[in-house]
């Protein structure tokens, strides 16, 4: 890392000289930034025109490493993993619950591999191509920083997950080292693979290297292949070497015990390097010094170990095997100063020297300086919460890791396609994760029906009430922009909006005025009990009933319904005209089916309408002027229909009594 | 690392005062001295005018879009007094509405939250704060007269309380308390709110900046039971109000004292970032840390000098 | 059909895109084991249709080709062996051809086939008898397209613009389409009208998507936006045989298995992958499992069953939930495969054990 905590902010810059005479931001989506040339103006006075000529805008969002297309497979993969372990760590009893946490930091790392692996390989496709790019100098960069983050976690792992404050650590720390110095056991397969090893330029490097890892065996099955392993020298340090004791947790010795038989082991090897065992062999001298612990022979083979951390996990393996976690602090800071000095650390040496401190907040806090995301801090540091949780060590992480899985969903909001999974994270936010859940699930642009299915199916998983209304009414909104009234009724009657609804039942029926067909009837059929969110919309679907009946030959009730819905009010004024020219066959059918008292309901209406057409004001019911001629038209007619039905309602009504 | 998406040639004759997304951010709304308003069609990072508005008689200083579930409205103040609202209908622009009630330029506009309808708050230079709402087919509007002596130079509602219960369901409808932010040339910031009855009563008044207050802006609900209200003024600092509701005292907390006069100040839409833009030729993102101080995140300027930190 | 050999075993590969629809290839014999099938990408900003090998041990099927495609794949469907056409999220339906090393080139393509006023819709699904294709989307349109006519063969108007979102061949001249009110309609598309009447569904439950059972082709399998599944007797019913709820979320595809009809796999938003049993019902459970070549006979009416109709049936989830939508899946001999939201590609050999 260049700047340390010198540069708190980091600056970024977009070269235009409009810019320079003032600018003015404002938030526009969820992670992007508008930037537009302005400068204040006092609103009381007439502003002087400036000298800008064109006036330029630029968006600007946030981009993460995390979005190439590479990485984005870690933002799928953990969100399984994150999740799996929220539920993992309350289902859980105590006991297990420590490997649970190994566990799913071990799929982590394994995903950061994985990702590692392809990326490699991709390269080297590259590089068979011969291809230089842009692209290449990306993929170099985002595959140094994966294998620094693996790094950092299997460190992390073993330091705050698996082992205990004051235990034993190095065997731990051996494995570590095992796993990302690997380069001795590809030389020691060069040489061993080579006619004569033993005279191979790096037969003695891989040697030592190996010995450095404590690979013991590697180191023997090397030194058989030289042409003097039967010679006295080589058979003792094969001795020595076999016999160097190992601790191993559950290994079943006791540190005590450990520490005796250790001793034995390097007083052994001291004496056979005393008494000149080697001295015939220059390479097994050093190999024995090594065992020894002399510190000279180790500091001298620095250049094998690339790192202040290997050099120091191979120094305290043959000069103090059982250290305890909290000594680790001060061999680090020996190691470094042994390997370089101080001044050519880098922001990873801080990481691990954090970690090895025991200081997970600097380890978090170095961390989150350096990645310009939290998908790594935000994880382990959930990692390292649930593990306090289990030592019921006062929580002071739960705001942090709060705080940073915020964060992290929120870039994932902002991001165009990884807004499901931001929602996902802000599941386990508390509070403010449903806040800002339900904040971004009303801001997802809604293409398609598809999408807008999907933001509805997680609202209403989540109880968002208000965001599944809002949705439906945007696309009811949109649909009526489409002119498409059927799919807005639809959108309407789920937004349960009666307003909304009334006013798309308004504009069906009129379009029924003017063309003399419904949109979407079988909808208006089966409307049910949504046909009640308002009265223009009960009124359409009442009218499409009295249709059905009507062509079902189901006339008495038909006409009965048709009266209802006239005397009702519930019809709107401009619409009377069409319900009495409906009532026109029904009046002059031979039997009677509109009754005496439904007659006069209908010339009341009759009259009222004539009246309001007479005065002819802008207030006419009459729609246009083609529905008032037909209605004009047909008007004595109807009155002359009425009339007669009456007189037949009379008669007929008049015959049931008797 | 921040990119930039898109570049926009707005075609604006004079300086652009505003500029907003749609609340998709499908669609911008610009303004300018020239007295248009132009709206464009954003798909990655091309862009296409769809509309050029032009109806205001002087410099028009601010556009607003309403919430989608109205349609697609948006509203524009200017220098010449009015307020117009403006609607697309059949894929063309209309004026739906103009309102020309302030004896003054009309600064600053703001919509409430969608769930109390369709209403529009407009601050003035008369010092009067208009509220319009759209009741059964009809603009009507209420006024604060003397709001701010002098002038009234920003408006920000309040977001709906309800949002962010912590059990996920917000429908408590009737129980939202309507509030809103003003910010003035009589240096203060006040709160007002809607009384049952129907009438907006001064709520709070704020005291703490030495100038003319610029900018105001209320941040959105993250479901922490509080208020946060962002003021920016002519006396160079940016001034965070915090109101928990169990004391229901407004605390304040200076932001920053920056080299130069601040104008804007805008939020993230989560809430948690806010953007600072002022003379120096900066804007600055802040965000609040876990102990509660308020640190600057990163300014994009346009000083040409770029560190890239993300080597680990 | 497979045979016992080997247990399920379940492939998971992050593929860095959304996976809205995913495809088997047709193989060159109805016997031969399907090995290459392509997937179509959505909410990207840049889309993808990828051709995808499956290697017969159980490792990873690996990426042979790519293609842009400018926007959402909402459909694949194939035409012919080697020819399938793409139904995109701005209206238009293309057609392209796998050429030879596993290769795609774009053959013919029709813009804005759906549109509405002011702007394209998108296509939402598509079918093909191996001659004609049918294409439907938000606007309410069923459009029949023909290889090679850049002319629209025939254009269905749906008043009222309710979304479609499916479409099969019921016949080589009939179509049956599915939209958002839950109303299927029957097409006879030589003639404009609807050729049967409208079957409709109660509660107005969008249907989402349409399977049809391979060799009877009146029974009719619907993935209903609250998550149940519908079985129709198109030659009798006005009301379905059946309706089974299953999914907790709206269901993105059904598919009868092609040659073992009794089985069925829907897919949904929940992140479930539900493989449905049926071969237990109306059938004399001590039946022998070899008896499996030809099942036209008793396989026929296992759906028609009363076990059927009465909704018991098994179904198991045959993936670990995700946690996102799984959006498509194939299912060809043993091997199925689906595509989802976390950006996976699921493959699954030996499904049916």
């Amino acid at each position: 890392m260049e700047g340390d905590s010198k540069h708190s902010a980091k600056t970024w810059s977009i070269p235009d000289p409009t810019l320079a005479s003032g600018m003015c931001g404002t938030y526009s989506g969820i992670n992007t930034l508008m930037v537009f040339p302005n400068r204040p103006v006092h609103h009381n006075d007439e502003p002087h025109t400036s000298m800008l000529t064109t006036a330029k805008l630029y968006q600007i969002e946030s981009f993460s490493w995390l979005w190439g297309r590479h990485m984005r497979k870690l933002v799928n993969e953990a969100v399984g993993t994150f999740i799996g372990l929220q539920k993992a760590v309350v289902d859980v009893e105590t006991d297990n619950c420590k490997l649970i946490l190994v566990k799913k930091s071990r799929e982590y790392r394994s995903m950061i591999q994985a990702c590692y692996s392809e990326i490699s390989e991709q390269l080297q496709s590259m590089k068979e191509k011969g291809q230089t790019s842009d692209e290449e100098k990306e993929l170099i960069e985002c595959s140094g920083l994966l294998s620094k983050m693996e790094l950092i976690l299997s460190l992390f792992e073993i330091v705050f997950i698996e082992t205990k404050p004051g235990s034993i650590v190095l065997s731990h720390l051996i494995s570590w080292i095992h796993q990302h110095f690997p380069e001795c056991l590809d030389r020691k397969r060069e040489a061993m693979e080579s006619e004569h090893p033993h005279q191979h330029p790096v037969y003695w490097e891989a040697v030592y290297g190996l010995v450095l890892q404590g690979r013991t065996e590697d180191v023997r099955q090397m030194l058989a292949s030289h042409p003097n392993a039967g010679t006295d020298a080589f058979l003792s340090i094969d001795e020595l070497l076999r016999k160097m004791p190992v601790y191993q947790v559950y290994a079943g010795v006791s540190e005590p015990e450990f520490t005796v038989r250790w001793y034995h082991w390097q007083s052994e090897c001291e004496r056979r390097l005393q008494e000149g065992h080697f001295t015939a062999y220059h390479h097994l001298t050093i190999l024995c010094q090594i065992l020894c612990g002399d510190q000279s022979t180790i500091t001298s083979l620095r250049d094998l170990m690339d790192t202040w951390y290997h050099f120091m996990v191979s120094t305290l393996l043959f000069t103090n095997p059982t250290i305890k976690f909290f000594r680790l602090h001060a061999a680090a800071q020996d190691a470094i100063s042994a390997m370089r000095g101080e001044d050519m650390t880098t922001s990873l040496d801080h990481v691990l020297l954090a970690a090895m401190e025991a200081d997970a907040l600097q380890v978090i806090k170095k961390c989150q300086h350096v990645l310009d995301n939290n998908w790594f801090t935000a994880h382990i540091t959930d990692l390292l919460y649930h593990t306090l949780s289990l030592r019921n060590e006062q929580n002071s992480l739960a705001k942090l890791r709060e705080s940073l899985l915020l964060d992290y969903a929120s870039d994932l909001l902002g991001h165009s396609s990884h807004w499901q999974v931001g929602i996902l994270y802000l599941d386990h936010c508390g509070p403010s994760g449903i806040a800002m859940a339900q904040l971004a699930l009303h801001k997802i642009t809604l293409t398609d029906d598809s999408r807008a299915r999907k933001v509805i199916h997680m609202a209403s998983d989540r109880n968002f009430d208000a965001v599944v209304d809002s949705v439906c009414k945007v696309m009811g909104r949109r649909a009526l922009s489409q002119n498409r009234l059927g799919a807005a009724i639809w959108w309407g009657v789920r937004s349960r909006d009666s307003s909304f609804t009334s006013h798309v039942a308004h504009q069906i029926l009129h379009k029924y005025i003017a063309e003399g067909r419904f949109e979407s009837a079988p909808l208006l059929d089966q409307l049910g009990p949504a046909m009640l969110l308002s009265d223009t919309l009960t009124f359409l679907g009442k009218y499409r009933e009295f249709h059905t009946m009507y062509q079902d030959g189901n006339f008495k009730n038909a006409a009965s319904l048709l009266v209802s819905l006239i005397s009702s009010k519930l019809a709107p004024e401009y619409f009377w005209p069409i319900l009495l020219l409906d009532a026109l066959p029904l009046l002059n059918s031979e039997e009677p089916f509109i009754s005496s008292e439904e007659t006069y309901e209908l010339m009341y209406c009759m009259h009222n309408l004539s009246q309001s057409s007479s005065k002819s004001t802008k207030q006419s019911p009459m729609e246009t002027e083609a529905a008032k001629v037909s209605f004009l038209e047909k008007e004595k007619e109807i009155r002359l229909s009425l009339s007669n039905n009456l007189a037949r309602a009379l008669m007929h009504e008049g015959t049931v009594e008797d | 690392m921040v990119s930039v998406i898109s570049n926009i040639e707005t075609g604006h004759d004079d300086m652009i005062h505003d500029a907003q997304m749609d609340y998709y951010g499908t669609r911008l709304a610009t303004c300018s001295s020239d007295r248009s308003v132009k709206i464009f069609e954003v798909k990655g990072s091309t862009q296409t005018l769809v509309a050029d508005l032009r109806e205001h008689e002087g410099p028009v200083w601010q556009v607003a879009w309403a919430h989608p579930v109205f349609g697609n409205i948006l509203a524009s103040c200017s220098y010449d007094r009015k307020v117009i609202i403006w609607q697309e209908d059949g894929h063309k622009w209309r004026k739906l509405h103009e309102y020309a009630n302030h004896d003054s330029s009309v600064n600053s506009i703001s919509w409430a939250p969608h769930d109390h309808g369709m209403v529009l708050a407009c601050a003035s230079s008369d010092g009067s704060v208009s509220i319009l709402s759209y009741v059964s087919n009809t603009w009507e509007s209420k006024k604060i007269t003397n709001a701010h002596s002098i002038g009234c130079n920003a408006v920000s509602w309040a977001p709906s309380v309800t949002s962010g219960s912590a059990d996920g369901s917000n429908n408590r409808p009737g129980s939202v308390v309507q509030r809103l932010v003003t910010g003035g040339c009589d240096t203060y910031v006040k709160i007002w709110r809607l009384e049952s009855a129907g009438e907006w009563v001064e709520d709070a008044k704020l005291e703490g900046h030495s100038d003319w207050v610029r900018d105001v802006a209320w941040a959105p609900s993250i479901g922490l039971p509080r208020s946060i209200i962002a003021s920016c003024s002519q006396d160079r600092r940016v001034i965070i109000w915090m109101n928990d509701s169990t004391t229901g005292v407004w605390q304040h907390r200076e932001l920053n004292t920056f080299d130069d006069v601040i104008w804007h100040v805008s939020w993230s839409v989560t809430g948690n970032i806010l953007a600072v833009s002022g003379g120096d030729n900066k804007v600055s993102l802040w965000k609040e840390t876990l102990e509660g101080d308020w640190v600057c995140l990163n300014d994009s300027a346009n000083v040409q000098n770029t560190t890239e930190q993300r080597t680990l | 059909m497979s045979t016992m050999a080997g247990a399920t075993s379940l492939c998971q590969k992050y593929v860095s895109r959304k996976i809205k629809t995913i495809r088997w290839k047709p193989g060159l014999s109805d016997y031969g084991r399907a090995e290459t099938f392509v997937s179509g990408s959505w909410d990207e900003m840049e889309n993808v249709l990828e051709v995808w090998h499956v290697p017969e041990a159980d490792d990873d099927p690996s990426a042979i080709h790519e293609v842009k495609h400018s926007d959402n794949v909402n459909d694949i469907q194939y035409v012919t062996r080697d020819s399938f056409a793409t139904g995109g999220g701005a209206g238009g339906v293309r057609l392209f051809q796998h050429s030879s090393g596993g290769h795609l080139e774009e053959k013919f393509s029709w813009s804005k086939v759906h549109h509405f006023l002011g702007g394209a819709s998108p296509c939402t699904a598509l079918a093909s008898n191996g001659d004609q294709i049918a294409s439907v989307g938000e606007d309410g349109r069923l459009v029949i397209l023909n290889p090679g006519h850049k002319q629209v063969s025939r254009n269905i108007e749906n008043v009222g613009g309710c979304s479609l979102y499916a479409v099969i061949y019921v016949r080589a001249s009939e179509v049956l389409t599915g939209n958002m009110q839950g109303h299927l309609k029957l097409w006879d598309i030589r003639s404009n009208q609807p050729a049967k009447a409208t079957l409709i569904s109660p509660d107005q439950i969008a249907v989402c998507t349409l399977a049809g059972h391979p060799t009877q082709q009146h029974l009719v399998a619907a993935g209903g936006e609250d998550g149940a599944l519908t079985l129709w007797d198109m030659r009798s019913a006005y009301q379905p045989i059946t309706v089974i709820a299953a999914h907790s979320g709206p269901i993105t595809e059904v598919r009868f298995h092609p040659s073992s009809p009794e089985h069925l796999l829907t897919c949904g938003l929940d992140g479930q992958i539900l493989h449905w049993d049926a071969s237990a019902a109306g059938r004399p459970s001590q039946l022998p499992f070899k008896n499996t070549k030809q099942q036209s006979g008793p396989s026929i009416s296992v759906w028609l069953s009363s076990e059927v109709a009465q909704g018991s049936i098994d179904t198991t989830c045959i993936i670990p939930v995700s946690h996102l939508p799984v959006n498509t899946l194939d299912v060809e001999g043993s091997v199925l495969i689906a595509g989802s939201d976390n950006e996976a590609i699921y493959t699954i050999r030996n499904v049916m054990l």
